[in-house]
């Protein structure tokens, strides 16, 4: 007796469909699992007997084989338990319709539906791949309820999902939620107003946002950089639902999607502690997850106190920002993530945090200070756009009165901005300034004679080179979208310049 | 008189250059001969011999040599040059300062020396802050710059820079090619600065700085010394607050030593306007806002061009200071 089953299994974020075949034969009782299974789907045997025992069954008293197909890709997790058991059941009594459903679920040994990483990628692809059935633990019941195109049952045991498909019990899809979930007002604990002063800084932070630059900010302890980069997701534009879904599918393949909100609709906002290894920024370990960048698709990457990471994880950055998607190859897998992220980084002037603060002596030697920026290689620093000093605002110099903007406020500019970019660049590929190559730059960042004249004399007074020019155009560019100008003009150029680091003899870039 | 010929240069040369021989070794050595060529014949200079790598090498045999050096009474066998050997022969005036110097002053000793250029021969060394700084703004032209190594051993790190400042600058050491650069050696450099010129300018130095040897030097010296005045309480300028206690000349405008014209600057209104904010003491972007309610980017605009136009600079994280010397 035959019966069969199907499932997904992930490699990266694509889901591979899995045939789950079931055969009952005459013999000496044993289950075998064949198919390249790793441990925890070998120990399934355990959980599914026990399950269907416990759940009021009875468990064949024959020998059990079961194929995983295509038998040459390895199969990992415990989601195996559900579709196996089911597979058994209707093996022996051939009264169960498993139809069209794509079935995922781990089960305990009292016959309770488990929950599982990974089932938003796998439901997205099986999806494409015209799949529409789905049965998935009620865990994950909010994690699915975003996927468009899905009729989905969530299941909490192994007696209910029988009785679901013998009819017994009425079938019940969950509602969609990918349309709700969007109108809701999205609440950030952290927003500009309640930063005091910082104009420069704030301004920056817009501008960076605007055109997806990459900002460094310089300033000594307590000067409020760490409060600034927190505000950045706040600025950001909404999650469009396509960004939510990618980012969604990278959290749920990594464990760390929140069971109680299902997707990840606020941008994400990672910090990672500079202790950090390179796999856990980059990715990798043997079944190659995504990292730190990845999880920061379509959100911010703080790094704070940039010089403190070791050499190799701030050069491992340079590939991802320059790509915005990252492969991480192991021995026995290679995976594509995406990570399309704003990097935003922070550092002191001077390891003891004092250098060129206005009644602080700096305690540090004139080569510990170099050290401490050379840190920071050129190419890595070639990929910041946008470089500022930030200093802390004093005590007297706070006026009350002053109201200063809400985040909402800035974020409707931002969002101008970008659709003015999103127009410009539909045919070229891009979203974003920051995006741009050479090419791009050449095509849309033209300048008048006055403009030409004044990056000449910035460039001679402070000795600049031909990398810096291309990144003060981006920004000039991001400038002029924010004032919503076609050319850019000398102004905006100027503003430009004034984000950007100063000759070697000088202060800090 | 005595004649001395090429043979007895190179001998000199290749005396200098013998590590394992100290400073008053080598001058008894030359001290028991009449002629230095004499020191081929009886063994000392066996085995070794001088390799033409570009650098000129004046001994004090030379005529070129600097005559003040023989005041000194550890005066260099040799100096080893890179660029325009006449420049030794100008009306010296040295701009020393500090690693850690602030904007301002840095500023300042850019314009000054390129307010100088045109009468004087200003000498310097090559360390970072304020005298990498000055070469910067010379670019060699009428500069001598004073190495704490041998010449090939900076060369090594910035060969693009040196190349261009040799053009016209001269590049001077009294170090043999292949001496690395130790700390004393800094002191002996300051010493050969003190000696050469007939004026300094300190721009900057704290007690511990290098540079209070090279004022030390100058002053017993009998060089007339000029110092900027520093704030209360700012680390980098104590020593020049210090020198001008002791005497030094306070030196807080360029036109002091020399005359200068200044260009006529186009201001916009916008530009003019916060010139006066910050000349009243609102000198941060966030004040500026705040003060005069122009919108961030265009406060940010108009400090930016006022910077190019050379009439303020940025003196801290988020502070601007007037360019007035």
């Amino acid at each position: 007796m035959f019966a069969r089953g199907i499932t997904y299994t992930l490699r990266g974020l694509d889901g591979i469909l899995v045939e789950v075949e079931v055969d009952i034969h005459r013999g000496i009782p044993k289950l075998e699992i064949v198919g390249l299974p790793d441990t925890a789907v070998k120990e399934s045997k355990e959980r599914v007997r026990s399950a269907i025992k416990n759940s009021g069954f009875l468990f064949p008293n024959r020998p059990i084989t079961i194929n995983l197909a295509p038998a040459d890709l390895k199969k990992e997790g415990a989601y195996f338990d559900l579709v196996i058991a089911l597979g058994i059941l209707k093996a022996e009594t051939e009264n169960l319709d498993l139809g069209e459903y794509v079935i995922f679920g781990e089960l305990g040994l009292d016959g309770k539906v488990r929950g599982l990483d990974g089932l938003m990628p796998m439901m997205i692809s099986a999806v494409k791949q015209g799949k529409k059935y789905f049965i998935v633990p009620e865990e994950n019941k909010l994690e699915a309820s975003f996927v468009a195109g899905a009729n989905t049952i969530a299941v909490s045991t192994l007696s209910q999902t029988v009785e679901i498909l013998t009819g017994k019990a009425s079938t019940e899809f969950i509602q969609n939620n990918s349309e709700k979930i969007f109108n809701q007002a999205v609440e950030t604990e952290n927003d500009l107003c309640y930063v005091k002063g910082q104009y420069r800084a704030k301004r920056a932070l817009e501008i960076a946002v605007s055109g997806g630059h990459n900002i460094l900010m310089v300033g000594s302890p307590g000067s409020g950089k760490t409060m600034l980069a927190k505000c950045i997701p706040s600025i950001m534009p909404k999650m469009t639902i396509d960004e939510a879904l990618q980012t969604t599918e990278i959290h749920s393949v990594a464990g760390k999607l929140s069971k109680e909100k299902g997707i990840v609709s606020i941008r994400p906002f990672m910090t990672p502690h500079h202790t950090a290894s390179v796999p856990s920024l980059i990715g990798g370990g043997q079944d190659a997850k995504p990292g730190l960048i990845s999880l920061a698709h379509n959100g911010v990457l703080y790094l704070d106190e940039m010089p403190e990471y070791t050499r190799s994880v701030l050069e491992s950055l340079r590939q991802p920002l320059e790509d915005r998607r990252i492969s991480v190859a192991r021995a026995k897998s290679f995976s594509e993530y995406p990570a399309s992220f704003i990097m935003c980084g922070s550092m002191n002037p001077c390891p003891c945090g004092n250098y060129g603060i206005k009644g602080a002596v700096c305690q540090c030697s004139a080569s510990a200070i170099q050290k401490y920026r050379a840190k920071l290689s050129a190419p890595l620093l070639d990929r910041i756009d946008i470089q500022i000093e930030v200093e802390g605002v004093k005590y007297e110099d706070l006026s009350t009165e002053q109201l200063e903007e809400a985040s909402c406020v800035v974020r409707e500019r931002v969002n101008k901005a970008r659709e003015i970019q999103l127009d410009r660049f539909k045919d070229d590929n891009i979203k974003t300034n920051a995006e741009m190559s050479e090419l791009h730059i050449k095509k849309y960042c033209k300048l008048d004679p006055a403009c030409d004249n004044l990056l000449k004399n910035y460039f001679e007074k402070y000795n600049l080179t031909a990398r810096a020019r291309s990144r003060i155009l981006k920004v000039a560019r991001t400038i002029a979208d924010m004032s919503g100008e076609k050319d850019i003009n000398v102004n905006h150029l100027l503003e430009a310049c004034g984000y950007r680091s100063k000759s070697a003899d000088e202060r800090i870039f | 008189m005595k004649e001395f010929s090429e043979k007895d240069k190179r001998a000199i040369i290749i005396l200098d250059s013998l590590k394992n021989l100290s400073y008053n070794q080598k001058r008894e050595i030359l001290s028991k001969v009449s002629f230095p060529r004499e020191l081929f014949n009886n063994g000392v200079l066996n085995g070794y011999s001088h390799q033409e790598d570009g650098i000129t090498v004046i001994t004090y045999l030379d005529k070129e040599y600097p005559q003040a050096f023989f005041e000194l009474k550890e005066f260099p066998l040799c100096l080893y040059c890179l660029g325009n050997i006449e420049l030794l022969s100008g009306n010296g005036i040295a701009i020393v300062g500090s690693r850690k110097t602030i904007s301002v002053a840095l500023e300042f000793s850019r314009n000054l020396a390129k307010g100088l250029i045109s009468q004087r021969v200003i000498i310097t060394g090559a360390c970072l802050g304020v005298e990498r700084a000055i070469l910067n703004a010379t670019n060699g032209e009428n500069t001598i710059c004073f190495l704490a190594s041998g010449i090939p051993q900076a060369i090594k790190l910035n060969p693009d820079e040196i190349r261009k400042f040799c053009q016209k600058g001269l590049l001077i050491s009294q170090y043999p090619p292949s001496v690395k650069e130790i700390g004393y050696q800094y002191i002996e450099r300051n010493r050969l600065i003190a000696k050469l010129c007939k004026e300094m300018v300190v721009v900057s130095g704290d007690e511990n700085s290098g540079v209070r040897y090279t004022a030390e030097f100058a002053t017993s010296y009998g060089k007339k010394i000029y110092a900027l005045p520093y704030n209360v309480g700012e680390p980098s300028g104590r020593l020049c607050n210090k020198l001008i206690k002791s005497g030094a000349t306070l030196l807080y405008k360029i036109e002091d030593l020399i005359e200068v014209k200044k260009p006529e600057k186009e201001l916009s209104q916008n530009e003019l306007f916060i010139l006066s904010l910050i000349k009243n003491g609102i000198n941060s972007v966030d004040k500026i806002v705040e003060k005069s309610g122009i919108a961030v980017g265009d406060v940010f605009t108009a400090l930016v061009s006022l910077e190019i136009k050379d009439s303020i600079i940025k003196s801290g994280a988020d502070e601007y200071a007037l360019i007035e010397f």
